[in-house]
């Protein structure tokens, strides 16, 4: 946290814009898999120019974006009111009129750009793109649409009677804006095996081997890389990323508990893993038998093992004693930025194995570390 | 001095609250009432937290939509089971109570002697159901108030934070007669040191005073 951050924006960062993030997580992952999973590595940014080309010279297109753009910040507008009616976030509903309107403005513009920050920065390459093909209206007209609607929505969320209180058509709008189905969407049927959301298994099977397909599909057209790959670890990225936020809703005393269970961690981990690979066969198969390409067993066997380390990696993080959510996500979000820029250079082979040592490395750090406090607080290390 | 004219309050249909008129002067006020009698609701509309039907008018200042900020700068509360965001440290809190509501004299004063200090810069989710219930009553005193509500404010606090309470009311009070505390508590008031202006009671939807001075 920023040490010249002044207090009111300090305080909405941490409970508008943080838990934003966290709920929108899952969303994120799978918009940055639509738009720069399928493309070849190496080609992403020449890709993009031309597809935000494409949106700048194209009225239907340049009009989709313009509606999803206006449904994320919709999000934002209704993910704020559901913070506000949090019983915690109640005090903020008799200050908020207190402070000066300038200040208001202030803090929750900061904010409001931090929650819109996916779009301005997209936004922000259509303006180069434009620029370079001299596209005046269509950059200004992208540039006059995100600076109108942030000042909206922020005179709109520094306003109490907006955010605080009922509207008479609320419940039928919120419940359609701030719905958190977009978390699910990318993490396939790991929610059945470890969180027992059955009803998602089926739905998210399918779109797990929707995806697959299409990113097959699409590469054929390229020829070979390292992409498909890439985008099934990104999956196993957001596997991880639920994992970790799913049990950091759980206290110490459950992890005492899970540890005590009559397996030990090995073995628990074991069936975990075993359950997974299980269920993620048709995907392995469907890799291998790549027609173009076929996967080599090496290859295989490194990203096989990629998908342990991971795992272990991020079930360690739980052994922390209330871990907090943010903690354990600023490493999943790090590494997938590394991941992301390593791809633009298709130096993927050699990071599985850097990753999985790491990862491994960390796992075994953090088991030992936390059995041997267990062990110190019992008086049992003699 | 607080206003209230005609006040209703209802939760899906049912009626809560309907005091159709009531004037409490300043001074330090106890406010009983049995579990559910709306005591919590009833300060929860004073300080504007939740909407209701009617006018609240303190200090010449109503709590209509063009003096709500005047109105709220003046009021402040303190919950009975006080909740906060759990990665907020007491710290960041109170210099964003300081920076919303202003500075006095008085608070710092009930930090040091509740010993909030050792513990003011680790999150909340660390503290214990005492170290939030003073953080919250800290967090009452902030500002230059007309109104302090204290919801249920001596539970959870050990007999000698209690009295650091006290002590300090009373010594703010002396200081600025024009100051209004309202207490809630499902209890007869038993605390010697304190002294009352009034005891009002919650019943049949209504404010009933029942013991002045």
């Amino acid at each position: 946290m920023d040490k010249g951050l002044n207090p009111i924006s300090q305080v909405l960062l941490k409970i508008w814009v943080f838990p934003f993030f966290i709920r929108m997580a899952g969303f994120l992952f799978l918009v940055f898999y639509f738009l720069f999973g399928f493309t070849p590595a190496g080609t992403t940014i020449s890709f993009h120019a031309l597809l935000i080309f494409s949106c700048l010279t194209d009225i239907r297109f340049f009009f989709l974006i313009g509606i999803i753009w206006i449904l994320y910040y919709l999000r934002i507008f209704f993910l704020v009111r559901k913070f506000m009616k949090k019983p915690q976030n109640e005090f903020l509903l008799s200050l908020i009129p207190v402070i000066p309107k300038t200040e208001i403005l202030k803090s929750v513009r900061f904010c409001v750009l931090w929650m819109a920050c996916p779009l301005w920065l997209y936004g922000f390459f259509m303006e180069i793109v434009a620029i370079q093909h001299h596209l005046w209206i269509s950059g200004a007209i992208v540039l006059i649409f995100h600076i109108s609607i942030i000042l909206f929505l922020t005179r709109i969320l520094s306003n109490i009677e907006w955010i605080g209180y009922p509207f008479s058509f609320q419940n039928s709008l919120d419940r359609w804006f701030s719905f958190s189905i977009p978390k699910y969407i990318p993490l396939l049927a790991i929610n059945f095996l470890l969180l027992k959301q059955r009803n998602m298994i089926w739905i998210g099977k399918l779109i797990s081997l929707i995806l697959l397909a299409i990113g097959i599909f699409i590469n054929r057209q390229f020829g070979y890389d390292y992409k498909v790959p890439y985008l099934f670890w990104i999956i196993c990225l957001a596997i991880q990323f639920n994992i970790v936020y799913e049990m950091a809703q759980f206290d110490s005393q459950d992890l005492e508990f899970m540890r005590n269970i009559p397996f030990n961690i090995f073995r628990i981990y074991g069936y975990k893993i075993l359950e997974i690979i299980l269920f993620i066969i048709p995907e392995i198969i469907l890799l291998m038998l790549y027609p173009v390409h076929p996967f080599s067993f090496l290859t295989s066997l490194l990203f096989i093992l990629l998908g342990i380390g991971n795992l272990l990696a991020y079930y360690s993080l739980v052994y922390l004693p209330k871990v907090f959510v943010d903690r354990s996500l600023s490493p999943v979000f790090f590494i997938f930025i590394l991941l992301f820029l390593l791809n633009l250079y298709s130096f993927w082979v050699p990071m599985v194995l850097i990753t999985w040592l790491f990862f491994s490395l960390i796992f075994f750090w953090r088991y030992y570390e936390f059995e041997w406090k267990s062990l110190e607080d019992t008086g049992e290390e003699e | 001095m607080l206003k209230i004219l005609d006040l209703r309050k209802s939760y899906e249909d049912q009626l809560i609250l309907s005091i159709s008129e009531s004037i409490i002067p300043p001074g330090i006020h106890w406010i009983q009432g049995e579990n559910g009698a709306g005591k919590t609701t009833f300060l929860k509309i004073l300080a504007g937290i939740i909407p209701y039907q009617g006018h609240l008018i303190l200090e010449g200042i109503g709590e209509e939509k063009r003096n709500r900020s005047l109105y709220r700068k003046h009021v402040n509360y303190a919950e009975a089971e006080p909740q906060f965001p759990n990665f907020l440290s007491g710290t960041e809190l109170l210099h964003f109570y300081e920076k919303v509501k202003g500075e006095n004299d008085i608070y710092p004063e009930l930090i040091h002697k509740f010993g909030l200090l050792d513990y003011s810069n680790k999150n909340i989710k660390t503290y214990s159901s005492g170290m939030l219930k003073k953080l919250s009553l800290v967090l009452g005193l902030v500002g230059s108030p007309k109104l302090i509500l204290l919801d249920e404010p001596l539970i959870t606090l050990d007999t000698q934070a209690v009295s650091h309470l006290l002590d300090i009311l009373s010594q703010w009070m002396k200081i600025n007669p024009e100051l209004t505390i309202l207490f809630t508590s499902h209890q007869a008031p038993h605390h010697t040191e304190l002294i009352l202006n009034r005891i009002y009671r919650l019943e049949n939807l209504d404010l009933v005073e029942i013991k002045n001075g």
